[in-house]
C-alpha cells in the first residue's frame, strides 16, 4: 500500500513537469526563457541559539533535569521556481539540545500553480491547520524565546501533513483543503503511560500510517486591509490503533480477507490574527490566539501479559484542548533609534490533556520579556516564563536567544 | 460507526465553510474596489506575520522566487503577489 501511494505521488510529479514542459514550448517566449534557471534556486534559512536557565532545584533533582540548557537549531532551506506556475520549496530541521542532535525534513514539496486563485501542494508540507506551524514557528517570527505549550516537536498539534493540499488566497478569503496520510496513535507498547497519544510527529524513515485524513481551514479576512483574520480548521482522521486498544474504533476489512482496526479521530481549531498600528501609543499591536480540540471518543486500554492475566484495564475520553495566545507591543513609530527597533512579548498557553488518561495533565503558561529587532530577520530575545502543572507544581524558567532568518 | 464523524460540530463547520464559499463566490464584478499599491500591499501582508523585508535583500529574479514561497505560505493572491513583487523590484535597485 505505501509502495503503491509512492508511485501515485511519483505518477503526479512527472505528469506536472510533462505538462509544465509542453506548455512552456507552446506559449509565449517568455515562459521559455523562464524555464529552469538555475537563478531562480534561493538558498535561505533560519537558526537559533540560547540559554534556558531552570530556577527550581526540585525539579532538577526529582527529574534529573540539568538546571541549564543549550537549544541550537538549524533550518536551511531550498526554494526553487522552475516555470512561472511550478516551484519547489524544502527545509530541513536540524536541532540540539541537552547534547543530542536531531535532524529531519521539515518540508519538501512541489507546488503548482494551477490558476489565477489556487496552488496545489504535493509533498510534505506545514500543515495548514489552525496558524502556528504554518506561519509563527520559525523562531525570528516568533516574538518570544519559547514555542506555545503542545505546539512543539511531537506535540498535540499536527505540524506537517504528507499528501496533498489545494489552497486559494482572495481579499477577503483564504482556504486551505488537504488529503493526507493519517497520524497514529501510541500504543504504549515501549511506555504504557503514552498510551493514546496521537503521534502527530511524521518520520520519513518509519512505517506510515496508510489510512487517508481530510482536513480544511477557511480564514475569514473581514476588512479591506488583512490585519484581522479569523480562521476556522477542521481535521479528520483514521488513526492506526495500538495492539492493546479496544472500543470504539472500526474494523476494516481489506480485499486480501486482512483486518484491521482504526479510530475515527475530529480535530477543530479556532485562530485570531489582529496586527494594528495604535497612533497613540506610537507603536504596533500584534495578537494572535489559536485553540485546538481534539476528538478521538472512548478508548479502552487492555494489556494483559503473555499468560493471559490483566495487568492494566482502563478505559477513558480521549479528548484534549490547547491553545495560545501570543501578544507583542513594538513602538515602531517613536523617533529613538533603539527604542523602535524593541518590543515587549506577553505569552500565556494552556494544555488539557485527557482525564482519566495515565498521561493526564493541566498546564498552564505565561512567558513575559523584551525582544529587539537588529534588522528584519535577526532578533534578541529574553523572557521570563512561569509553568503551573498538577502533577509537578510551579516552574520558573529564564530563557535567552538569538534568532536569525538568512 | 463508519459516519460516527458527521456530528453537530462537523456539520456546523461544513455549514460555516459552506457560507464562506458561497458569500466569496456571489460578488459582482461592479463593485467598486479601490487598487492598492504593491508598497501598501507589501507591509500589510509581509508585516502580518514578521517585520517588513528589505527590498534589496534579494535581486529580481530572487524576489521571484520568495514571493512564490510566500504567496503559498501566506495564502496570497496573485493579483496581490504581482504587485508586492513589482514593488519589491523597483525598490531594490537591482
Amino acid at each position: 500500500m505505501i509502495r503503491r501511494s509512492n508511485y501515485c505521488i511519483w505518477i503526479i510529479i512527472f505528469s506536472f513537469l510533462i505538462f509544465e514542459k509542453g506548455e512552456a514550448i507552446n506559449n509565449d517566449t517568455i515562459a521559455k526563457k523562464e524555464n529552469f534557471k538555475f537563478s531562480r534556486i534561493v538558498f535561505s534559512g533560519n537558526g537559533y541559539c540560547g540559554v534556558d536557565v531552570h530556577l527550581n532545584k526540585s525539579l532538577k533533582d526529582s527529574t534529573g533535569m540539568e538546571s541549564t540548557s543549550l537549544p541550537i537549531g538549524l533550518a536551511p532551506i531550498i526554494l526553487w521556481k522552475l516555470t512561472p506556475r511550478l516551484f519547489i520549496e524544502s527545509e530541513f530541521d536540524f536541532m540540539m539540545d541537552h547534547g543530542m542532535l536531531s535532524g529531519e525534513i521539515g518540508y519538501a514539496n512541489l507546488c503548482y500553480s494551477t490558476n489565477k486563485l489556487g496552488t496545489i501542494q504535493i509533498g510534505k508540507f506545514l500543515s495548514p491547520f489552525g496558524i502556528y506551524s504554518e506561519r509563527y514557528h520559525p523562531f525570528w517570527i516568533n516574538n518570544a524565546p519559547n514555542t506555545p505549550l503542545g505546539f512543539a516537536h511531537e506535540g498535540y498539534s499536527p505540524e506537517s501533513e504528507l499528501g496533498v493540499c489545494y489552497k486559494v488566497g482572495s481579499k477577503h478569503f483564504t482556504y486551505a483543503m488537504y488529503a493526507s496520510l493519517s497520524p497514529k496513535i501510541d500504543g504504549g507498547s515501549e511506555n504504557v503511560k503514552n498510551a493514546g497519544k496521537i503521534i502527530f510527529h511524521i518520520d520519513l524513515r518509519e512505517k506510515f500510517n496508510e489510512k487517508i485524513g481530510f482536513g480544511a481551514r477557511v480564514g475569514i479576512l473581514p476588512f479591506k486591509n488583512p490585519s484581522v483574520e479569523l480562521g476556522l480548521s477542521y481535521k479528520w482522521m483514521q488513526l492506526e490503533v495500538g495492539e492493546h486498544y479496544h472500543g470504539t474504533a472500526v474494523t476494516h476489512t481489506h480485499p486480501s480477507g486482512e483486518q484491521s482496526k482504526y479510530y475515527i479521530g475530529n480535530m477543530y481549531a479556532v485562530d485570531l490574527t489582529i496586527e494594528k498600528i495604535l497612533a497613540r501609543l506610537k507603536g504596533k499591536i500584534d495578537i494572535k490566539a489559536q485553540v485546538n480540540y481534539t476528538d478521538i471518543g472512548t478508548n479502552n486500554f487492555i494489556k494483559t501479559s503473555p499468560s493471559g492475566i490483566t495487568e492494566i484495564d482502563y478505559s477513558y475520553s480521549n479528548k484534549s484542548e490547547i491553545g495560545f495566545v501570543m501578544l507583542s507591543f513594538k513602538p515602531i513609530l517613536v523617533d529613538n533609534y533603539i527604542l523602535k527597533r524593541s518590543g515587549i512579548f506577553l505569552h500565556g498557553g494552556t494544555l488539557q490533556l485527557p482525564i482519566g488518561s495515565l498521561w493526564y495533565e493541566t498546564t498552564y503558561e505565561l512567558t513575559a520579556g523584551l525582544n529587539y529587532s537588529f534588522n528584519w530577520q535577526n532578533i534578541l530575545k529574553i523572557g521570563y516564563q512561569q509553568i503551573s502543572t498538577a502533577k509537578k507544581g510551579y516552574t520558573n524558567n529564564i530563557m535567552l536567544q538569538w534568532a536569525v532568518g538568512f | 460507526m463508519g459516519c460516527r464523524f458527521l456530528n453537530r460540530k462537523f456539520v456546523m463547520l461544513t455549514i460555516c465553510f459552506a457560507l464562506a464559499f458561497i458569500i466569496h463566490s456571489c460578488k459582482t464584478k461592479n463593485e467598486l474596489i479601490i487598487e492598492k499599491s504593491g508598497a501598501q500591499l507589501w507591509g500589510e501582508n509581509c508585516g502580518r506575520c514578521h517585520n517588513t523585508p528589505d527590498p534589496t535583500t534579494y535581486t529580481d529574479e530572487k524576489w521571484e522566487t520568495v514571493a512564490m514561497h510566500m504567496k503559498v505560505r501566506a495564502n496570497i493572491s496573485s493579483k496581490e503577489i504581482v504587485l508586492i513583487k513589482e514593488f519589491l523590484k523597483s525598490a531594490n535597485g537591482d
